[in-house]
């Protein structure tokens, strides 16, 4: 066997091997990494967690069923998680530490030790950031190259930075703040070029669809094609449209309507109708009139007189609106 | 003499500076650390109150109620609950009805191991309004407990 032979055989081997398998399933994996730096102390366990948050109304919500995913942290504050398993597509994700003397499944709202941050991730796609606050750890936070979650850090900033001056201020000065704040994020709600964005906005907000119902309905108009579970169960809390009562009103008055014709006209073509207008003894002239018989044998027949036959023809001409005796014979 | 005195200023103007940044530094830290920043002066009292509400497979809900005085300078809360079986939700209103705050803890029913879930909430308010606040504890067959804490300074 010839050396350049036996190099061309060794080169398909490893081409079909290792080359060719990489290349068509290697390349096409799709990846998603979090990781980050954090500068915490060690009063905190050495392990960070993943939520998976399926709506916005459970962002304050823990267990350990929503923890999907847990790793080290490094003596450095260094940390990496690979989570390829997560569902396609933008979803809300909460980070969160625990401390050394409590259970992994804990929740910290305010104050110094208030430990957790939301994020977004778009999978397949890797975020990195860096915490640059001890306490609380997740704050003066600063992520690589995502728009979307340094928008979202911005509006955790903007709540914690008001809360703090609010929490130090006078009533009025704080109410103020509040304003101010709340003004802000249902500006930046209104403008995100991101839904989750602009619904975090929303929800940090304490406004409500009441005193906002304009705003409130036109978010909802922007993102109506978002089908995930953030925009449905966002849009479940607000009173419907009553268009199904409008269609439902409608519908029964028609029905209504109709039913109502229906009667009226069967009552109006009903042959009897008239002939209920006419009195006892004029029923009788009228059945001897259709009969043809002259006023003379009316009266005979029903023994009164020719005056009173008379009458009640008359009479019975002006009920049934006829002008001659032909009529009468020709009514069934 | 006027080049001496430039310096003066400057210097006195570089020292309050630089302490008026720590004085912030400080209040920020205490503010975290649930410190009282301006400790009560003579003609102020502090009221401390604690109570611990323990659940054994409970689903009555609870209101508690903090009653505030007008003229309150400040309103330092923590709520902490602990939870080994259930669902337990807390919420915070103001005397407005606004919720002020919320967390939801939840253990996982079917699980046969020991479980703990637990839910803090801190808030600390200068001049709060007065009237009724109120904490809202919702139990769904918790074992578990909660413990809250005021310090109201008036």
């Amino acid at each position: 066997m010839s050396v350049p032979f036996l190099n061309r055989f060794i080169a398909l081997v490893l081409f079909y091997f290792f080359f060719l398998p990489n290349i068509l399933w290697g390349k096409g994996k799709e990846e998603t990494q979090i990781s980050g730096k954090l500068s915490i102390d060690n009063t905190w366990e050495s392990k960070i967690y993943i939520s998976y948050i399926p709506t916005f109304d459970d962002m304050y919500s823990m267990s350990n069923e929503m923890i999907i995913a847990e790793t080290g942290i490094d003596s450095l504050g260094y940390f990496e998680f690979n989570v390829d398993f997560l569902p396609k597509g933008e979803n809300l994700y909460r980070l969160h530490l625990s401390k050394k003397r409590d259970s992994r499944a804990t929740l910290i709202i305010g104050g110094k030790d208030e430990n957790y941050l939301f994020f977004i991730i778009n999978h397949p796609s890797k975020i990195d950031f860096t915490s640059l606050s001890t306490y609380p750890p997740f704050k003066k936070i600063s992520f690589k190259n995502s728009r979307e979650n340094n928008a979202f850090q911005q509006i955790s900033d903007m709540v914690f930075i008001s809360d703090s001056i609010a929490s130090e201020s006078s009533a009025a000065k704080r109410l103020l703040i509040e304003e101010q704040l709340q003004s802000a994020l249902l500006s930046i709600a209104d403008t995100s070029s991101n839904f989750l964005v602009g619904l975090y906005a929303i929800y940090k907000s304490k406004t409500n669809y009441h005193s906002n119902a304009d705003f409130y309905e036109s978010f909802i108009k922007k993102w109506r094609n978002e089908d995930n579970t953030y925009f449905s169960s966002f849009v479940k809390k607000f009173p419907k449209r009553d268009d199904t009562s409008i269609v439902l009103l409608i519908i029964a008055f028609t029905i209504i309507l109709m039913v109502g014709v229906f009667f009226l006209g069967k009552i109006w073509l009903d042959p009897n109708r008239k002939i209920k207008k006419l009195s006892i003894q004029e029923r009788k002239v009228f059945e001897l009139l259709q009969q043809g018989d002259t006023n003379q044998d009316i009266a005979n027949y029903l023994n009164i007189g020719l005056s009173t036959v008379k009458s009640h023809v008359s009479s019975i001409y002006s009920k049934l609106n006829v002008k001659s005796r032909k009529e009468i014979t020709n009514m069934k | 003499m006027k080049k001496r005195t430039f310096y003066l200023i400057i210097g006195i103007l570089f020292f309050s500076l630089a302490a008026s940044a720590q004085t912030k530094e400080e209040k920020i830290k205490a503010f975290f650390e649930g410190r009282d920043i301006e400790t009560p002066k003579k003609s102020e009292t502090k009221v401390d109150m604690a109570r611990t509400i323990q659940f054994e497979n409970d689903s009555k809900a609870e209101d508690i109620f903090i009653e505030i005085k007008e003229k309150t300078q400040r309103l330092q809360l923590v709520i902490s609950s602990s939870v080994r079986a259930g669902k337990l939700t807390i919420e915070l209103y103001d005397p407005n009805g606004i919720k002020q705050g919320y967390f939801t803890i939840e253990t996982q029913l079917k699980s046969e191991k020991k479980e703990q879930v637990n839910g803090n909430i801190s808030k600390s308010i200068i001049e709060p309004q007065f009237g009724k606040w109120w904490v809202k504890i919702i139990p769904r067959d918790v074992t578990g407990d909660v413990r809250i804490h005021t310090a109201i300074i008036e």
